[in-house]
């Protein structure tokens, strides 16, 4: 991903030992995905020379679904890699890589068909292409992970309370841009870097979604509209002291999430500390010899 | 998982594919 010029050396750029935020990686085989879009041109340029509306008519719909394939196959792209990054995740509810695939073959087949008289070489080729489009693009991710030995319902809860929390984050990304101030898009980013490692910490432990709520839920809403209001403000007045309250808000946020995941961890030792006591005393009254 | 050469492989045949469908070298006639 692109970013404009900055850091230690550049105007107003950060001083000192502000960590560069982490950028998404970019999305696999998204060129891929562009150039079955971009071949999709061709069935729609020929159509024009088929000699018929029926050949035009079958052409033209070829190389919609051709291109239906590529978007319907970015999309299920993207959102494997959504399930990939995630430790607790819910497999696509529609999978859209096998929807693409058949896109393809249908494509294909429309394409080779030229008329009713092909149709049935259409579709063996059609065939070939969905199966091709499969071995290029993969399957789509088709069982749920992370969700074996908790409760079903408490994990289900946790990928949906996140799943919104990475809402606010992303509206709160896109807002700041307004604002056009790239020290405050870099703020805004390490906040969103602090939570989303608050995010993993709650996925490996859905019992920490109960003290963490109000940090995924009421306190990034907040903080989301109070970046609206900022980046509107900001970017007609330019006024230094609505910066700094808002920079000093971001604080606050910040470590509040630093010191709820400490005493989220802190409690996870406690329950820790719990069963070895039990199972020692247990063991001390079997009469089992233990080191003490 | 497969392998990426395979993965490669079998796309630049669904792009061929795709593309002599397109310019209508394959098919024509019925079977």
């Amino acid at each position: 991903m692109a970013q404009r010029f900055g850091g230690k050396f550049s105007p107003d750029g950060a001083t000192g030992t502000t960590p560069a935020p982490v950028l998404k990686p970019p999305l696999v085989g998204r060129g891929r995905t562009s150039i079955l879009m971009a071949l999709s041109l061709i069935p729609v340029v020929t159509a024009f020379f088929q000699g018929g509306p029926i050949g035009l008519a079958m052409n033209l719909l070829a190389g919609a679904a051709i291109f239906g394939a590529g978007t319907v196959t970015q999309e299920g792209l993207k959102a494997e890699a959504a399930w990939a990054a995630r430790k607790v995740a819910r497999r696509p509810a529609v999978p859209r890589k096998l929807f693409g695939a058949v896109l393809s073959g249908i494509g294909v087949a429309l394409a080779v068909s030229n008329g009713f008289d092909g149709l049935i070489a259409g579709v063996f080729y059609g065939i070939i292409a969905a199966a091709l489009h499969v071995t290029a693009f993969g399957m789509d991710p088709m069982r749920d992970k992370g969700m074996e030995g908790v409760d079903a319902f408490q994990t289900e809860r946790v990928a949906r309370t996140i799943e919104e929390a990475e809402g606010h984050l992303d509206a709160m990304e896109d807002a700041v841009k307004r604002a056009r101030d790239r020290e405050a898009e870099m703020r805004v980013a390490r906040l969103g870097q602090k939570a989303r490692e608050m995010f993993r910490a709650v996925e490996d432990d859905p019992r920490d979604l109960t003290p963490a709520r109000k940090y995924l839920g009421v306190y990034l809403m907040g903080a989301r509209d109070a970046t609206v209001k900022f980046a509107d403000l900001y970017a007609q007045t330019r006024d230094a002291t609505v910066k700094a309250d808002y920079f000093a808000l971001l604080d606050d946020l910040e470590r509040g999430i630093d010191t709820k995941r400490e005493t989220l961890l802190i409690t996870d030792r406690t329950d820790l500390d719990v069963e070895i006591e039990v199972l020692r005393d247990r063991l001390k009254r079997d009469g089992l010899p233990i080191g003490e | 998982m497969k392998s990426t050469a395979l993965r490669k492989t079998a796309f630049a045949a669904l792009a061929l594919l795709i593309a002599l469908a397109g310019l209508g070298v394959l098919g024509g006639g019925g079977l």
